[in-house]
């Protein structure tokens, strides 16, 4: 970019232009130029990371997919049970990426901080953007594979990609809520990785909840991520089984974690300007 | 001199008079708490006045039923993970009610339902109002489908197995007429299912019963007019009796032949006692060949006769078989048929309403209004945002 070139022409654009439109034009510089910076963090060094992010997908669904296999019995709706497993894992894979680096989020780019233009949100954001671009990559790449080796198509690709939008949402609230956590309580970031390992059976990613009795199911409803899921195996399996989700939950949710995301991040900023 | 943000709607009503006297406080408090109520207040205060002045009443009728049938085995495939997590109690999901909600929900229930039932006009009766009527007087089939998915919602309880339906319209007895006309199709809709799924194997094992039973007349009919030709009863015994007395012959024939070689031995030859032993013989020999000339040989011989009597025997048999196991399955497949009913059992009927009980205005303006509250938090932070930025 021609930062050097344009900042003369700077001040005179701002007369002429409302603050909104001024002030959303810098944010979003500021979250490119921060993008820009986190891809050399994240991806620049070694390669094995950006490597990782594929193979980790892959071999939790392949294992699982082997275990129900060789389990013997067929999934209900005939589905291909490794479809099953990696279609369930990989959005999941986004909430957990997205959730976990949010707890070093702010501290990692504590210098940053200090600019005046750059603020917490821009930096969860922009790693937030990345981490969602890279994982998406992965994902298309590794449901395309999958669904090449299996041979079957998905029945609604535009719902597959909405869930998964829905999906970014939810996981950029939930991770301002825990990076503002952190700033405010350290020993948060060591609750973020287990507790996000642990809630993977409570996620409704490796079985539907057709499966299952009605009184688990509500129970398990109260998770927006289980609505996520559904829908996304709506998406890929069209009505092999009956799903169970409800659009306006879920965006009741993310309206909701967004909301208090941001407020509460804006409360974590004075702990961390005392740095 | 504290304004509390929360009674500004009310104070936006009055301010033309007090604004002569501090316009710049009041003018400077609204402005800057113009976008909540923009965003907020207004949108709460229009959809408060809708509710209460414009909207018409909307009465429900409710019904619920469930489709009883043949129980459809229980013994789903589950799953491995099932299995996984700790084997919780699968319930088979009972196809049939499913089937009903699909179809109640289906454009084709609204075209045959709008032969019977003038939809368009319960839905554009003259009190209802502007938003929630039925906009178009001549509605394609999609746009009446869609509406009608707005004012009909037939669910699926998969925990008690029923489908229960709820019906709106602006008149009450619209709204049970309505319901009636959905069960009444339901009703319809699970007889043919029903029908079609039994009437074939009664209509068959009852055609077969049909065919046994004409073959064993025909058996029996073949039978009499064999007797008939054959002027014989019984020709199995009829043979044996003659075979008896071609035997009895014999023996006569050889008792006289043994007498003649007695008589030989101490009479002459031409002693006239000799002459009626050798006459007896021979006319014996005679009758003799004569009977059995007439069992093997010419029309009506003994095995001809025999072989087409035990063929017909054969036939009449085979035929009272057939009749029989047809019979049985007849009865059997009547038995599955008796299991296999299926039928609409309704647990409630719809009631004509005696108050509206739709639109949900307090539910409707608390959402909103909650909904609105959190889209104005995020706007108002992430604007806050840009504002930094600005500065």
């Amino acid at each position: 970019m021609s930062d050097a070139s344009s900042l003369p022409n700077l001040p005179a654009r701002r007369a002429r232009r409302h603050w909104i439109i001024e002030g959303a034009a810098i944010q979003w510089r500021v979250i490119s130029a921060l993008i820009m910076r986190e891809m050399q963090t994240r991806f620049g060094r070694h390669n094995l990371g950006f490597l990782w992010l594929f193979l980790e997908p892959l071999v939790l669904g392949t294992v699982l997919g082997l275990m129900h296999s060789t389990h013997g019995r067929s999934m209900p709706g005939g589905v291909d049970p490794f479809l099953f497993s990696i279609v369930g894992y990989v959005p999941f894979f986004m909430f957990r990426s997205v959730v976990n680096r949010s707890g070093t989020a702010l501290h990692s780019n504590l210098t940053l901080l200090f600019h005046r233009q750059v603020t917490p949100v821009d930096v969860l954001v922009s790693r937030n953007l990345l981490e969602a671009a890279a994982v998406f990559g992965v994902i298309l790449l590794v449901l395309g594979v999958a669904i090449w080796w299996a041979g079957v198509w998905p029945a609604d690709v535009s719902e597959i990609f909405f869930a998964m939008l829905l999906m970014f949402f939810l996981c950029h609230g939930v991770s301002m809520i825990l990076a503002a956590g952190v700033a405010n309580w350290e020993g948060l970031e060591r609750l973020i990785h287990p507790v996000t390992y642990l809630s993977m059976p409570l996620s409704g990613a490796f079985f539907a909840l057709a499966w299952l009795p009605p009184e688990l199911r509500e129970v398990l409803l109260w998770n927006p991520l289980v609505h996520l899921h559904e829908m996304i195996r709506e998406g890929m399996f069209g009505h092999a089984f009956p799903s169970y989700y409800d659009v306006g939950y879920v965006v009741r949710s993310i309206l909701i974690v967004n909301l208090l995301g941001l407020a509460y991040l804006r409360g974590a900023r004075r702990k961390l300007e005392i740095f | 001199m504290k304004v509390s943000p929360s009674i500004k709607a009310f104070d936006a009503a009055t301010p033309a008079a007090a604004a002569q006297r501090r316009p710049s406080a009041l003018a400077r408090k609204l402005r800057k708490w113009r976008g909540l109520l923009l965003v907020v207040v207004l949108p709460t205060a229009l959809a408060i006045g809708y509710f209460t002045a414009v909207a018409a009443n909307q009465y429900a009728s409710e019904a619920r039923f469930f489709v009883r049938g043949p129980s459809s085995g229980n013994n789903n495939s589950m799953g491995a993970l099932g299995a996984m997590l700790g084997g919780a109690g699968f319930k088979a999901v009972p196809e049939d009610s499913m089937a009903v909600r699909e179809f109640l929900q289906s454009q084709d229930l609204v075209r045959e339902l709008r032969k019977s039932v003038d939809l368009v006009s319960i839905w554009r009766r003259p009190e209802a109002d502007l938003f929630a009527r039925l906009w178009l007087s001549e509605p394609s089939a999609e746009m009446l489908t869609r509406y009608y998915r707005r004012m009909v919602v037939a669910e699926f309880d998969s925990e008690s197995s029923t489908v229960s339906l709820l019906v709106r319209t602006f008149r009450p007895e619209d709204s049970k007429l309505l319901a009636e006309a959905l069960l009444r199709a339901s009703e319809n809709l699970v007889n043919r299912i029903s029908d079609r799924q039994r009437g074939d194997a009664v209509g068959n094992a009852r055609r077969e019963v049909e065919i046994a039973e004409r073959r064993v007349i025909a058996s029996r009919e073949a039978l009499t007019s064999f007797r008939q030709q054959g002027r014989a009863i019984d020709p199995t015994r009829e043979i044996a009796a003659s075979l008896e007395s071609v035997g009895r012959l014999e023996d006569a024939l050889s008792q006289t032949r043994a007498e003649l070689q007695e008589k030989l031995a101490y009479m002459r030859a031409d002693n006239p006692q000799m002459a009626v032993l050798r006459n007896r013989i021979a006319s014996l020999d005679t009758q003799i060949r004569a009977e059995r000339e007439r069992l093997t040989n010419g029309r009506g011989a003994a095995p001809e006769v025999l072989a087409g009597y035990e063929r017909l025997m054969l036939e009449r048999e085979f035929a009272d078989r057939q009749l029989a196991s047809a019979v049985t399955s007849l009865e059997t497949a009547r038995a599955d048929e008796a299991r296999q009913h299926l039928y609409v059992a309704r647990i409630t009927e719809p009631q004509e309403a005696e108050s509206a009980q739709y639109p949900k205005a307090t539910f409707t303006i608390v959402s909103l209004f909650a909904v609105l509250l959190v889209v104005y938090g995020i706007g108002s932070l992430i604007f806050a945002g840009f504002r930094e930025h600005a500065s």
